[in-house]
This record gives C-alpha cells, sequence and structure tokens, in this order.
C-alpha cells in the first residue's frame, strides 16, 4: 500500500486546486496501481477545488472505470473534501453508464 | 496621428459599455498616438481596472503611445496602488494639476495579477484571497484552543481561493484554446468596507464562452453570447466533458457554477461578460441581461457579502449540484 501525502505538493502546504497540479500526482497514482498496489490519497491539512479532484480522481474512473476506486482508500478528508469526491465519481460513473465515448 | 477619446466617469462590473466602446475604437492602432481624456473619471472597481490593464497592454504592444490627461490625482493615485500602470511605458501623464501623491488604501485592496501560467494560478489564488481576507477586520483570526476548528479567516480565505483556482484555471485552460495561446488572466480584489463586501474580477482575453461552447448541442438554436453565459452557468456544461485535450485533461462543467453560487450563498452577487452579452445575477434572485460592447474574452466580476464569507459551505453548495449522491463504494479513513 503506497500512501500519498498530498500537503507535501500542495501550494502553501494547503491548496490543491488547480487541474495541472493534479498531473503528477496521478501519473504516480496509475504507476502504483499499475503495479498491483493499492493506494492511500492523505488530504490531510489540504483544501481542493473540485477541479482538482475531478482532474486526480475523475479521470482515473473515466479511464479504468469502477473498479478502480477498491485500489483507492481517502484519507483525512475534511467535510468539503467529501462531498466533492462523492460528486465527481457519481458524476464520472454516470458518464460511464450512459456509455458515453471517453475519446 | 493623434486620436482623442473620453474616459467614462464609472468604468464598474454594471457600466463597462463606454470603456469596450473605446477598446473596440482602439483595436486596429498601430504606432499612433491616443489621448484619453479622464478628467471626468470618478470611480473604478476591480473588474473596471482588469478591464483598463487589458487596454493598457494591448494598446502597449501595439506601439500606441497613451496620453491620460486631467486624469485626477487621486485616481492615479488609486491605479498606482494597483499596478495598474506597471510595464506600460506607452502612458503618459499630461496635464496634472499637481504632484503625485500615493493613496494609502493598502489596508483594503490588491494589487492586480496578470496570470499567464496555469502553474502559477494556484500560488496566485492562495495569496490574493490569504492578502484581502487578512484586510476585513470583522473576520476573525483567532484559532480554535484545541486545534479542532479553522478560524474564520481561515474558513473565508478557503473560499475565496477557491473561486480563484477554479476561475483561473478556467481563464487559463478554456480560454486558450481554439487558438488563444496568448491569452492571458487579469486578476483585482477590493475590500469595501462602508458596504461590508469584498469585490474579485478575473479577466481573461481568450476565446469567450460561445466559442468555448459552440459545438454543445444545446446552443445549437441560439447561437448568441448571452446564450451561452447562460449555459456556461448550468452545472455539467461543456464541450470537453469527454474528449481529451492538452495534457491529458477532461473536465466536468462546474467550476464556474459553484464559484457563482458561492458568492450568492454569501448574499452578494455576480456579473459575467463575454462577447456582446453580459449577465449579473444577486442573492435575492433578480437577474439581469444587457447588450454590451464586445469583449473576446470572458470577464467574471463576484461580490461577496464579507460579514457572510466565513459560513460558505463548499460542501453544501456542491451537494446541491443535480445528480449529486453518495457513492458507496468510496472508502474513507
Amino acid at each position: 500500500m503506497t500512501t500519498v501525502m498530498l500537503a507535501e505538493r500542495a501550494v502553501g502546504g494547503r491548496l490543491l486546486g488547480s487541474r495541472p497540479s493534479a498531473h503528477a500526482i496521478r501519473d504516480l497514482i496509475e504507476a502504483t496501481l499499475q503495479a498491483g498496489d493499492q493506494v492511500v490519497l492523505d488530504f490531510a491539512g489540504t483544501d481542493v477545488t473540485q477541479s482538482f479532484i475531478d482532474e486526480l480522481v475523475g479521470v482515473l474512473v473515466l479511464e479504468r472505470g469502477e473498479d478502480v476506486l477498491q485500489s483507492l482508500v481517502f484519507r483525512n478528508c475534511s467535510p468539503d473534501t467529501q462531498t466533492i469526491l462523492h460528486f465527481v465519481v457519481s458524476d464520472r460513473l454516470d458518464q460511464l453508464s450512459q456509455s458515453r465515448p471517453v475519446h | 496621428m493623434r486620436s482623442n477619446l473620453t474616459i467614462p466617469p464609472m468604468i464598474t462590473h454594471r457600466r463597462l459599455g463606454e470603456m469596450l466602446k473605446i477598446r473596440t475604437r482602439t483595436s486596429a492602432m498601430t504606432d499612433e498616438e491616443l489621448c484619453l481624456d479622464c478628467a471626468g473619471l470618478r470611480w473604478v472597481d476591480p473588474a473596471g481596472l482588469c478591464l483598463l490593464r487589458h487596454l493598457i497592454q494591448s494598446l502597449n504592444e501595439r506601439n500606441v503611445i497613451v496620453h491620460l490627461r486631467d486624469l485626477p490625482l487621486e485616481m492615479e493615485s488609486y491605479m498606482r496602488r494597483m499596478d495598474l500602470f506597471a510595464d506600460a511605458p506607452n502612458l503618459r501623464f499630461d496635464d496634472r494639476t499637481g504632484s503625485y501623491a500615493r493613496n494609502d488604501l493598502q489596508g483594503n485592496l490588491v494589487e492586480l495579477h496578470d496570470v499567464t501560467r496555469v502553474d502559477d494560478s494556484d500560488a496566485t489564488a492562495l495569496r490574493i484571497a490569504r492578502t484581502i481576507v487578512a484586510q476585513i477586520p470583522t473576520i476573525s483570526t483567532a484559532t480554535d484552543p484545541d486545534g479542532m476548528c479553522p478560524s474564520d479567516a481561515e474558513k473565508a480565505d478557503k473560499s475565496i481561493a477557491y473561486v480563484f483556482s477554479e476561475l483561473l484555471d478556467n481563464a487559463l485552460i478554456h480560454g486558450r484554446r481554439r487558438g488563444y495561446t496568448h491569452a492571458q488572466a487579469t486578476v483585482a480584489a477590493q475590500y469595501f468596507p462602508r458596504r461590508k463586501r469584498l469585490q474579485i474580477a478575473i479577466v481573461d482575453d481568450g476565446c469567450g464562452l460561445l466559442q468555448s461552447l459552440q459545438s454543445h448541442p444545446r446552443l445549437q438554436d441560439g447561437h448568441s453570447h448571452e446564450a451561452a453565459i447562460r449555459l456556461a452557468l448550468e452545472p455539467r456544461v461543456s464541450c470537453n466533458r469527454d474528449l481529451r485535450y492538452a495534457h491529458d485533461s477532461a473536465n466536468q462543467g462546474v467550476g464556474l457554477t459553484v464559484s457563482t453560487r458561492l458568492a450568492l450563498a454569501s448574499g452578494g452577487e455576480f456579473t459575467i461578460y463575454s462577447g456582446d452579452s453580459a449577465y449579473n445575477e444577486d442573492a435575492n434572485g433578480r437577474a439581469a441581461t444587457w447588450r454590451t460592447a464586445g469583449w473576446d474574452g470572458t470577464g467574471v466580476f463576484i461580490e461577496f457579502c464579507s460579514e457572510r464569507l466565513p459560513t460558505i459551505d463548499v460542501s453544501q453548495v456542491v451537494a446541491a449540484l443535480p445528480g449529486f449522491r453518495q457513492v458507496p463504494g468510496l472508502h474513507f479513513q
């Protein structure tokens, strides 16, 4: 199990907002998943936006389907972060279920 | 050759039309001199400052010498305080009536910021949010002695940083589509203590909402800028929810929706202008649209009621979006 401390990658140790700021973290997650490992995303001390979460997790759901959620653990989420995660994942799952093309 | 134009008395989010006309009338000027009669200028808000910044920079890039004639000293000192004239060697200050004196407004506002790289957007968002919230004396910075709850100031700057980050992302990613690779976003913020309002503005000179959404099926019948603005405010509206574009990304189309709803949740209002249209909505449900002179990009002006900033609840706004549901497959620790 690999733990990613997101605060270490946040601006000012706190804000994870823009889509590009999620790219390197998502690359790390994908490499870990590729190796068959689980990933713990530790959000302690961070504030996130919907865009960041979508770029980090929503894209993974689009690419890998609902099964990817079994390999992800979300730790130390604030109520805002939990709500945004629910929104992003539900929206992308709906999109998948409607069989919209990804490409 | 020297052209003469008159700056309007007020350049605000509700009165951008005259300034946009000046921008249109000067859009073809190169290697000329432009005289702007500023004698009547009395008030500029953050949206107006951002627009002025884009105009001055655009004229500078085209080697247009701009004479600001009879610019009231209090306005000049305010504009200098906001760094409006930075990196603008094309400006001349004519017919000054006295020596320049700096307005002591440092407690109420944040300098203009030009953002050209999306990698800088979070740092800019957090810096501006912290700076402007720190200027609001009614928002307490006292922390919970047990460290269990954030201070009111932390809650407020979290919400402001959220909005800035989302809107800068929109401006720098969507605004740069369709060949607008030069697009930049200009940001300004100011706190008005008497009215207890915090105003922020983000203006980009990118492709605008109509171009950004032009292939959206719901724009087929109403191919207007007004229709594009209204559509952009709806959640889950984007033309690249499915498509991958640069940086392997796809968006959900809710950043603008959540940002504007946060403003309304505070008791504030917002104005969006793009193309030839502007749209305003306030917390009482009043909405208005009007035609204005064209702006290629998108401008977003948001006003928050500062006293209610710490009570804004991002999760409440997100949970109220259509289609929201709890996903049982998410593992939280």
